[in-house]
Parts: structure tokens; C-alpha cells; sequence
């Protein structure tokens, strides 16, 4: 849009005030084009909003048929554990290492059959004339018999 | 000797230093720049600007990266890698036709007859990331990106609170207020400032803060400008937690900053696996357009709920996640060349793309306002800046600008809801644009 002036002074130059025709028109397209822009924001902005209405609907009915807060506060309750007396201590001497005790329940956890659990009281060296290893060597061996 | 300083001299004229330093032959002195070799060196000091941004500033490396170097390998001139596969019918001069008949013909390329004459069925082979970006042109990429991101997604804190899709929604008005805005610029007369409708919503998709949906509409309704919108829209999405906080706190009160909300429901594995079904049966249907997106979306979200599909869950979110990224991110980048990248309207849909970020920041925060009063203070307005789907950032903003004014208060949660609702809002509203210029 552009319109050019030369003002007519009383020396006599000439006045020429020329608004171009386009600028009339250009402006009624304008409102035109602003127009339907503006239509295309309501139309986003509806179907945006009707989409997502019609969501936050179907899963606030969702919610309010799939949980009951009474549902969930039982669950949380009945999911406390049974607190029950601890066990005494297990008893061993003071020259048997902690790994080697821990291996040792380790051990009979795993050879306890399933649903059994076997509790480690007391470990006690036993001292014998042969070492452990040849010892459990010896038994394997002789086991068929 | 000669013949040696010849070979050289040849080697170095042909290749791609002497073309950097060169200008267009038409246009005014910044068109000739652009379209020479001397706009291909702007844009590879530009690319590596955006490397740094990528690894030193770490802005959205993950995408900025590929995209950088993308942008670097095409502005190399004469490397080719973008360049269109030739499959074409070239009909034989009539010297050729006689040599034909000769059968002296040097055959460069193989003969082809139709009817009569004969065409030289000219091919040649385009470039590697013209291969590449088919994925992007068919709209191939965006939808297995939401695939990984629907994989990734927790939608729990959006089905306790339903009511974070509304936030969601509002602040997609980003989107079409740019597109306004873009539409109204073409009045001001200068052609250089005046955007087709299609290229309008394109760049207002930039107020999505989704980078997949960005890539797949421009590649569809504008893609000759998919270079400068995935670079402003990937940008910005870094720099939420710079552009979001003022207009925040300029939207909302003290009071209303410091609201505790009350805290979330517990989500059944039910209604997870449920939400994804229905949300793809209720969009699509209403918005067939926005079927691949929100189709691929709730796919992978439906993987992750499932608990049934392990082995395609983690390959989704993981192999082909990164997969796709690199092929979307060096594509994209690799469509930024000189011509297309250095023209003043670059400038205007980076700042356009800026305000498309404002505005969808200020109508999450305002509706989030409304809620405010409406559920007599329960909900804290600032959740509603998260409604801009730059998925945890924004939340995280809002977890950071909530403990500013109460430092127990955590609002991270609330704040994911809007969040992952608004990557299903900028689907949508792509679908919405598709559907009205595609």
C-alpha cells in the first residue's frame, strides 16, 4: 500500500493526491484475509478443546468407576507386613569369620527344600584330624557305600 | 611437469574451497550471496555455531546435533549429499537416432522405446541424505519418533487428573496465534514478508514444542521451510526454562504460585492400558488427519502398558528411537542450504517461533488461572505453562518456579499431566492444520 503527495502551493506547483486504487481494495482483502485467519484460530482452538473435553469426560468416568478410594486404603492396609518377635541371634565363636558363617547359611538356605526355611542357630568349629576339604573328599567318595 | 601443475591446478578448481568463495550470478547483492558459495560458508560457520550450542551448552543435543552437522555436510558445495535422484526420459537427437541404426551408438545410459521412439532412460543416483529424507518427506519419521515417545511416556499423572488435558489444550492457542500473526505479516505489502497459509501453520506449529509433529506437518505443507522451523523449534524447545519463567510469574500472583495441590490419585494397570485404546478411538476418529501421530503415540504407550511385549517395548524406546533421530535430525538439517537458509524470512519465523512459545506458555498459565478460581484454589495455575509439550522440561520448570515460592512444594507430578496432554494437543492441532490446508 503506498500513496505519493505533492502538495500545490500557491506558487503553482501541482497538487497531486494520489491514493492508488489497489489500496481500497487491498484493504477489503486485507479484512478478508485477517478474517479467515481469525476463523481458523476459533476452528483450531474448537477442535482442540472438543478432543480433549471429550477425553478429560471419558477418563474422569473412567476414574470415578475404577477407583474407590475404600479400595485402595484396604489394599495399603492389608499390604502391611505382620510384625512379628525377632529371632535370637545366631550363636558362633569368635575364630570363625563372618563371611565364612554367612556362606555357610548361604549353603543350607540353598540344599533346604522348597517351601522349607532352615534357620542357622549356631556354627561351631569341629576339630578334626584330617582337613575339611579331604574330609568332604573322603564322604563323597564313600557315599555308595 | 606441466602436465603434473596441471592435474593439480584442475583438482583444486573443481573442488569445493574454490566454490566457497563465489557469489550468484542474478539477484540483489545479498541474493548473490546467499545463492553463492559465499552464502555455503555463512551457513557452515552457522552449523558449527549450533554443534557448539549442541555439545558445549548441551541445547537439545540429542537433535541439534545431527541437525548442525546435517546442516554442514550440504553446505559443502559440491558434496552432493542432498542431491535428487535423476529418473528421466531424454528423447534421442536425430543424430543419435542414426547411430542408433548403426549401431555406433556410445550407450551412456540405457534406450528405452515407446511407441515408436526412443528415449535415453537417463539415472543417476541422488545423494545419501536425499535417500535418507524420503523417511522425512512421506511422513515416515515423526510418527516412529512418537512411537519411542509414547513408549517412554508415564501417562498415570494425566489419567488421576483429567482435568490436565484442558491445560493441555490451551496451551496449543500458541500454535494458532502464530499463525495468525504469520498471515497478518503478509499485509504489511512486502513479499518478503508474506507467508502462504500453509507456510503460516507450519511455522506456528513451532508453539507445539514438539519436534516430531514440527517435521511431519512442514515436511508436508511447507517443506521448504522444514531447515529454519526444526532449527527454531528445537532452539526453543532448549531454552524453556529461559523463555517460560517471566511470563509465569508476569501471569500469576504470589498466592496463587504457592498453591499446594493435593496429591494424586493411584492409576490402575487398567485404566494405563485402557487410556491408550481409547484415546486413539476418540481423536481419530473425530480427527482422521491426526491418525498417524496420535495412532503411533498410543501405540507405544500401549507396548509399555501392556507388559506383554518386553522385547518390542525396549526397541522402541531405545534401537529404533535412535535410529530415527539420527536419519530426522541429520535429514532435516541437511534441507538448511544457503538458498533456502539465508533470506530474511529465516529471521521472522525465528521470532515468530518465539512467540509462538509465549503464547502457548501464557494459555496454559491463564486457563490454569480460571482453574484456579474455579476450584477455589486448588489448582496451582503455574501446572498450565506445562501444557506446552517440551515433555519433562516444561514440568520441570514449573516444579522449579512452584519451589521458588514454597520450597515443599512439588509440583512436578501435577505438572507432567498438562505436559503429556500437550504432546496429544499438538497432534491434534497439526491434524486441525492438515486437514484445513493439505
Amino acid at each position: 500500500m503506498f500513496f505519493c503527495l505533492n502538495f500545490l502551493n500557491r506558487d503553482g506547483r501541482r497538487m497531486n493526491i494520489a491514493l492508488i486504487a489497489a489500496v481500497a481494495a487491498g484493504s477489503a482483502g486485507g479484512s478478508n484475509v485477517l478474517g479467515s485467519a481469525a476463523q481458523v484460530v476459533v476452528i483450531g482452538m474448537v477442535v482442540v478443546f472438543l478432543s480433549l473435553i471429550a477425553l478429560t469426560a471419558v477418563f474422569w468416568v473412567f476414574g470415578r468407576a475404577a477407583y474407590r478410594k475404600s479400595d485402595y486404603v484396604a489394599d495399603e492396609e492389608a499390604a502391611e507386613p505382620d510384625f512379628q518377635p525377632m529371632a535370637p541371634p545366631m550363636e558362633y565363636q569368635e575364630d570363625i569369620s563372618d563371611e565364612i558363617v554367612a556362606v555357610i547359611a548361604a549353603a543350607v538356605a540353598a540344599m533346604a527344600p522348597d517351601g522349607v526355611k532352615y534357620a542357622v542357630r549356631k556354627v561351631r568349629r569341629v576339630r578334626g584330624e584330617r582337613p575339611v576339604w579331604a574330609a568332604a573328599g573322603i564322604a563323597e567318595n564313600t557315599r555308595p557305600f | 611437469m606441466d602436465a603434473i601443475l596441471k592435474a593439480i591446478s584442475d583438482i583444486w578448481n573443481e573442488s569445493g574451497y574454490m566454490k566457497l568463495f563465489t557469489l550468484g550470478s542474478e539477484g540483489s547483492i545479498l541474493e548473490r550471496i546467499a545463492t553463492g558459495g559465499a552464502g555455503n560458508l555463512i551457513m557452515i560457520v552457522i552449523a558449527c555455531v549450533l554443534i557448539y550450542l549442541a555439545i558445549k551448552k548441551e541445547f537439545e543435543p540429542l537433535l541439534l546435533l545431527p541437525i548442525a552437522f546435517g546442516m554442514l555436510l550440504v553446505n559443502l558445495p559440491l558434496g552432493g549429499v542432498m542431491n535428487q535422484q535423476i529418473n528421466s526420459l531424454v528423447p534421442l537427437t536425430g543424430e543419435e537416432l542414426v547411430q542408433l541404426r548403426q549401431g555406433i551408438l556410445a550407450q551412456s545410459y540405457p534406450i528405452l522405446e515407446i511407441n515408436g521412439s526412443y528415449y535415453w532412460q537417463r539415472f543417476e543416483t541422488g545423494g545419501l541424505l536425499w535417500y535418507l529424507y524420503q523417511g522425512v518427506k512421506y511422513g515416515i519419521y515423526p510418527p516412529l519418533i512418537f512411537l519411542g515417545i509414547g513408549a517412554m511416556t508415564d501417562f498415570g499423572p494425566l489419567i488421576a487428573n483429567p482435568k490436565s488435558f484442558l491445560l493441555g489444550a490451551a496451551a496449543q492457542f500458541g500454535i494458532f496465534a502464530t499463525f495468525f500473526g504469520a498471515v497478518a505479516l503478509g499485509l504489511t505489502g512486502n513479499p518478503s514478508l508474506a507467508f502462504t497459509e500453509q507456510q503460516a501453520a507450519s511455522i506456528g506449529i513451532i508453539g507445539g514444542a514438539d519436534g516430531p509433529t514440527a517435521i511431519w506437518l512442514t515436511s508436508k505443507l511447507a517443506p521448504e521451510l522444514l531447515g529454519p522451523i526444526a532449527v527454531a523449534a528445537y532452539s526453543y524447545m532448549a531454552l524453556v526454562p529461559i523463555i517460560q519463567p517471566p511470563i509465569m510469574r508476569l501471569l500469576t500472583t504470589k498466592k496463587e504460585r504457592s498453591v499446594v495441590m493435593e496429591q494424586l490419585r493411584p492409576v490402575s494397570k487398567t485404566e494405563k492400558i485402557l487410556f491408550p485404546i481409547f484415546v486413539t478411538i476418540i481423536v481419530v476418529l473425530l480427527l482422521p488427519s491426526a491418525a498417524p501421530l496420535v495412532g503411533m503415540l498410543m501405540l507405544g504407550n500401549l507396548f509399555r502398558e501392556s507388559g506383554v511385549v518386553d522385547r518390542i517395548f525396549r526397541t522402541a524406546q531405545n534401537e529404533l528411537m535412535n535410529i530415527v533421530t539420527i536419519f530426522i535430525g541429520i535429514t532435516v538439517g541437511a534441507t538448511a542450504n544457503a538458498a533456502t537458509f539465508l533470506q530474511p524470512r529465516t529471521l521472522l519465523i525465528i521470532v515468530l517461533g518465539l512467540l509462538a512459545f509465549a503464547f502457548g506458555t501464557a494459555g496454559g498459565v491463564l486457563l490454569g488461572k480460571l482453574m484456579y478460581y474455579l476450584t477455589g484454589g486448588k489448582v496451582n495455575p503455574l501446572i498450565g505453562s506445562a501444557g506446552v509439550s517440551a515433555v519433562p522440561m516444561a514440568a520441570r520448570v514449573s516444579q522449579k518456579v512452584g519451589q521458588q515460592e514454597n520450597p515443599d512444594n512439588f509440583l512436578l507430578m501435577h505438572a507432567m499431566g498438562p505436559n503429556v496432554a500437550g504432546v496429544i494437543g499438538s497432534a491434534v492441532a497439526a491434524g486441525v492444520l492438515l486437514t484445513l490446508f493439505g
